[in-house]
């Protein structure tokens, strides 16, 4: 089995669209949560967003397709840039085309939804003529691979993974597993998520799982005072290498992976089993080849609902006595769905050159039962050398990832 | 037609839209071959582009008059029955 390093990332969040203003501003215990600007949020009874900062994302469209991402949907946008971070970061495949044994795996949860909300609404108005022809290419899954791919000139194999809130986990599990295993000598992946739209809001709103306090401390992951979650955006995507590949090229190792796990199994389709997140921690321990008591935090997912707490249970489960540090960044970002798990991977980075626990924000009271935990609302320095990260979706699919410093 | 006020207005409307130097173009350039990444949907788009700025609808023969920038523009013509094309 072969050892897996990150040698490069790239972000694109609500904090900042590079990693270093991403990271401060997490460890500072900064909100990326306002009030909407894209659109007229006051039918709604949740009128808050975690938007991406604008700063620079103009940028995404240039190269020899700039006007296609240019027409683009944001999640592909974001993708783009944050892809084009990390292989700069890594020195890898800038102007200069990819070495060969590459992969690129990108999570997209629900594509381009503001796309195809504008679509209907441009058809409906102003009849079917006026749909624009770049309308399907905009919003289709699988196109932030693509324009990725198209971007650097990289002509190897590229998987899209869709499963939900766990996508970009996955994306990032499998590309793992993928290098770990010898098949591939290096990947580009994580995730991507941009659907702060009308439609989102109905959607969500409609099974009561936004929050609706409106103020300046929501969400609140793990505090008994959460009502729900804030819609977040975000992109996060990493270099990981084969390690020998990365030390032939001097690429520098910001951190490794070590162990990956998906699992199935829910309650039903919104309902978390803390028995499958459980299983899931579990495996991806086993697959690192780590105890329990080898790890320092657990970047949870715990977006400000109600169901916090399955994950907590299932924590406790898992890590029995250990009690490790718990922290989440989606009281910084809003739920981040698909780009979650991986702007969490980012966050571990920062947590590991930092040596430091970022707070989770919003976090005054935890959840009554789960007192003697170990929840992590102000930032702490701590050692950081093993951390865990776990990503949820809808329809009960679990992935958690394993990662070392370096 | 090289020349005519239709055609030079339509060469400039492309080339508005591809944001590229397109003086190049004659009545017999190949819009296909002789627009540089002119794939299907940017083809499309420049097409409802041009329709926004000379203020006419194509139907769906417009593809049948896309052989050669000379027939698009012979074609744009009788769609605005106003404007002679020569």
């Amino acid at each position: 089995m072969r050892d897996v390093v990150i040698t490069g990332a790239g972000v694109v969040s609500a904090l900042g669209n590079t990693r270093t203003l991403f990271v401060e501003r997490l460890f500072a215990g900064r909100s990326g949560v306002r009030e909407i600007t894209r659109f007229d949020a006051t039918r709604f009874r949740s009128r808050l967003a975690g938007e991406a900062d604008p700063a620079g994302l103009d940028a995404a469209a240039s190269g020899a397709f700039g006007h296609e991402i240019a027409r683009m949907d944001r999640f592909v946008r974001y993708s783009v840039i944050a892809s084009r971070a990390a292989c700069t970061e890594s020195d890898i495949g800038n102007g200069h085309g990819t070495p060969p044994g590459g992969v690129v795996c990108v999570g997209v949860g629900m594509g381009g939804l503001p796309h195809i909300e504008n679509g209907i609404l441009l058809q409906e108005s102003q009849g079917v003529r006026r749909t624009r022809p770049y309308l399907i290419p905009s919003l289709i899954p699988n196109m932030a691979a693509a324009m990725i791919s198209l971007d650097l000139g990289f002509e190897g194999a590229q998987y899209t993974f869709s499963s939900a809130c766990a996508s970009g986990t996955q994306a990032l599990g499998e590309a793992f597993h993928s290098i770990r295993r010898g098949q591939r000598k290096w990947a580009l992946a994580g995730g991507t998520e941009a659907v702060i739209t009308p439609i989102t809001y109905s959607g969500f709103q409609a099974i009561h799982a936004l929050s609706c306090r409106n103020d300046a401390v929501t969400p609140r992951p793990f505090d008994c005072g959460r009502d729900g979650m804030v819609v977040g955006e975000g992109a996060a995507m990493f270099v990981l290498e084969d390690a020998e590949h990365a030390a032939a090229r001097a690429a520098v190792p910001l951190g490794r992976v070590t162990g990956y796990a998906t699992t199935s199994g829910g309650g039903g389709i919104t309902l978390r089993s803390s028995e499958a997140a459980g299983r899931c921690m579990a495996e991806a321990l086993e697959d690192a080849g780590a105890r329990a008591e080898d790890l320092d935090v657990i970047f949870a997912q715990a977006p400000g609902m109600s169901h916090d707490d399955r994950e907590l249970a299932a924590i406790r489960t898992v890590f029995n006595s250990t009690r490790p540090a718990i922290t989440s960044p989606e009281g910084h970002l809003g739920h981040t769905f698909a780009a979650s798990g991986p702007l969490s991977l980012a966050a571990v980075l920062g947590a590991f050159e930092r040596q430091e626990i970022p707070p989770t924000l919003n976090l005054d009271t935890p959840d009554v039962g789960f007192e003697q935990m170990d929840l992590v609302s102000q930032r702490r320095a701590s050692r950081v050398d093993r951390c865990l990260i776990n990503s949820f979706g809808f329809g009960g699919i679990n992935a958690s990832l394993v990662c070392i410093r370096s | 037609m090289e020349g005519s006020p239709l055609f030079e207005r339509v060469v400039r409307h492309i080339g508005e839209y591809l944001e590229q130097d397109v003086s190049h173009l004659t009545p017999a350039s190949r819009p296909a071959t002789a627009l540089a990444g002119l794939d299907s949907l940017k083809l499309f788009e420049m097409l409802l582009y041009l329709e926004d700025c000379l203020g006419v609808e194509f139907d769906d023969s417009v593809m049948e008059h896309m052989e050669t920038l000379g027939e698009l523009v012979d074609y744009v013509a009788r769609q605005m029955p106003a404007v002679k094309a020569v």
